[in-house]
């Protein structure tokens, strides 16, 4: 197989490698099966599958040997453990679920294979989606491949597409799927030096995914390059009659837009974004982001989103009534974990203290408290009203003028396992400040890392775009990546 | 933060009313509304967890509560997140016969019924 070392191909270069029979599909997922199994530690994967893995390669090998190969032929991918899978445990890292096997594949897992790809396994998250830094996991936080410098503590990855981000990092798979509630891909990538697009809401049908919020959540990929989540997004993305809330619309050639520059747009610097306590290093890397755009063409200018500061809050309202309601059918009668009650209702009771962990809990009471009788208005269609608003404030930006909107990706670097365990959750909420907003208003946002801080973490940026226009983001994140330089990932200190 | 709930609250304009908030001490709940939410979720709570999550939940309610400071006067609540037409299929049966499928992920199952504790009397 030549001087090919397969875990460090970008999933395009493998691709094209696989075109050129440098390589075949067996060596590459077999390259990331090996990798797998040297980095447990990370605790990326709740679930390897490789004998599905080495069938899928061998399928695609015969499909490269016919000169009939699919966009994603043999490229190795994870599945954040939200998709259902048919056949495969699907847990969405929740004791619930913990053995729950599906009889039907997610839209988006399916338009993956149809495309050629291979499963290698199933990539660990924060319970139900509901966490920034994967430790709400029922099964165990993920550990990041970044470290501090001359530290061996040990980091979080972000969350919830925690597993998703920090495969990603670690080169146990060339691309992965993840979902995005209120920043749960890009937050993630942003921890991790990779790259995440939450794409417009309705962009991938939400059908076989296991709902959080269903007027937020949407998939999306994290890959290594904006070009492999570009490729990847063209596969997932695509209408779906079974979700009526995914949109009937042709999928552009998203990798054609990578290449496309930045002269001519005008890119939107929102000044409500500069907030209280923001580390110096990352208003440095925002300015720096602007002053790389411009340089290649674009205008900058300063934009106003007046309503910000209101997006976390009302996300906090409108995020747990969707989940309360949501997660009402984890009962214990028709799928999933049962304690046994004296009666019907105790069942109910037993089976979801016991199946549920702390955080789900409490998003689960906040939503059953705001959706509950003399309170609906108040805080519910209040929240939705600010939703209105917010959403407001970016088409007054993008009809003035604006074709893309620059902002940090998160308000501070990755921290510490543990870090953030003080008894008030909002002080973790806070970490999507600056991407709940974008789910508020069902606009897409990628995130794309800019640099290091001065302990050698990855901070990223994010683009914001209008409906729709993922292309967009897609050719301005290539210039700040090209800009910034590929972020040089951790070498594997846990192999 | 929880004055802010009472300054902007006016009992005039029910586009603005908001719960209880200058009446009551903000938008905290008691124990006793703890474990009122617990039951309404259906979430087994044991004494030792009511206090943890009185503050907790009363933690997340003090957050929202600068919501109140918004002037929502004549805005529509947001229904669709994108501009779109909700799509009906037609009305023809597009899956069956797959009751060995449904059930095959339950806790207790007999000849495709799902079992539960005797609910009538």
């Amino acid at each position: 197989m030549n001087s090919v070392n397969p875990n460090e191909l970008t999933l395009a270069e493998a691709r094209d490698a696989l075109k050129a029979k440098q390589l075949s599909a067996r060596e590459l997922t077999q390259a990331h099966l090996d990798a797998m199994g040297k980095a447990r530690v990370l605790n990326a994967y709740l679930l390897e599958t490789p004998d599905r893995a080495l069938a899928m390669a061998d399928a695609s090998d015969q499909q490269l040997a016919a000169g009939d190969s699919r966009p994603l032929e043999g490229i190795p991918l994870g599945i954040k453990d939200l998709f259902c899978t048919d056949g495969v445990t699907t847990t969405a890292g929740s004791k619930i679920l913990e053995t729950f096997e599906p009889h039907y594949e997610s839209a988006v897992s399916a338009n993956l294979w149809r495309d050629g790809a291979v499963m290698l396994g199933k990539l660990n998250l924060d319970e139900f989606a509901m966490g920034s830094s994967n430790e709400t996991s029922a099964f165990g936080n993920v550990v990041s491949p970044w470290r501090r410098k001359g530290s061996d503590a040990q980091i979080v990855p972000g969350g919830s597409s925690g597993g998703s981000a920090a495969a990603v990092a670690a080169r146990l798979c060339l691309g992965a799927t993840a979902t995005d509630t209120g920043g749960s891909i890009r937050q993630p990538a942003a921890f991790t030096g990779t790259v995440g697009i939450k794409p417009t809401y309705g962009r991938c049908s939400r059908w076989g995914t296991v709902a959080f919020a269903s007027s937020l959540d949407q998939a999306g990929p994290i890959a290594r390059t904006v070009r492999d989540c570009a490729i990847l997004l063209g596969s997932m993305a695509g209408g779906d009659a079974r979700d009526t809330t995914c949109a009937d619309l042709a999928v552009p050639d998203f990798e054609a837009a990578v290449s496309r520059g930045v002269k001519g747009l005008t890119i939107g610097i929102p000044k409500e974004y500069r907030v209280d306590g923001m580390p110096a290093e990352i208003q440095k890397l925002w300015d720096e982001g602007a002053a790389w755009l411009k340089a290649a063409g674009a205008t900058i200018k300063e934009i106003s989103l007046p309503h910000t500061s209101y997006a976390l809050p009302a996300y906090y309202i409108v995020a747990p009534a969707e989940a309360s309601s949501n997660l009402a059918r984890y009962d214990g009668v028709r799928y999933g974990l049962r304690v046994p009650g004296k009666d019907i209702a105790s069942l109910y009771e037993n089976t979801r203290a016991a199946g549920f962990g702390r955080e789900v809990k409490r998003r689960i009471m906040i939503g059953t408290y705001v959706l509950s009788a003399g309170y609906y208005d108040a805080y519910y269609v209040r929240a939705q009203k600010i939703r209105t608003l917010i959403k407001r404030d970016f088409e007054q930006a993008y009809a003035d003028g604006v074709d893309a909107i620059l902002t940090p990706a998160t308000p501070s670097a990755a921290f510490g396992i543990g870090e953030k365990a003080s008894a008030d959750p909002v002080e973790m909420y806070l970490n999507d400040v600056f991407t709940v907003t974008v789910n508020m208003a069902g606009l897409p946002g990628i995130a794309v890392p800019a640099g290091l801080d001065g302990q050698g973490l990855p901070l990223g940026l994010q683009l914001i775009g209008r409906p729709f226009d993922e292309e967009t983001l897609f050719a301005v994140a290539q210039v700040i990546e090209d800009s910034a330089g590929r972020t040089q990932l951790p070498e594997p200190w846990w192999a | 933060m929880r004055r802010v709930g009472r300054r902007c609250y006016s009992p005039a304009d029910p586009g603005r009313s908001l719960p209880d908030w200058g009446e009551r001490d903000g938008m905290s709940v008691d124990e006793k509304t703890v474990r009122r939410i617990a039951h309404l979720a259906r979430i087994a709570v044991t004494d030792d967890e009511v206090g943890p999550l009185q503050g907790e939940l009363n933690a997340i309610l003090a957050f929202v509560e600068q919501l109140g400071a918004v002037d929502v006067s004549g805005v529509e609540p947001m229904t669709s997140v994108t501009p779109m037409a909700m799509k009906k299929r037609e009305d023809v049966v597009t899956e069956g016969g797959r009751a060995a499928d449904v059930v095959a992920n339950a806790p207790e199952t007999e000849d495709h019924y799902f079992l539960v504790p005797k609910v009538v009397e």
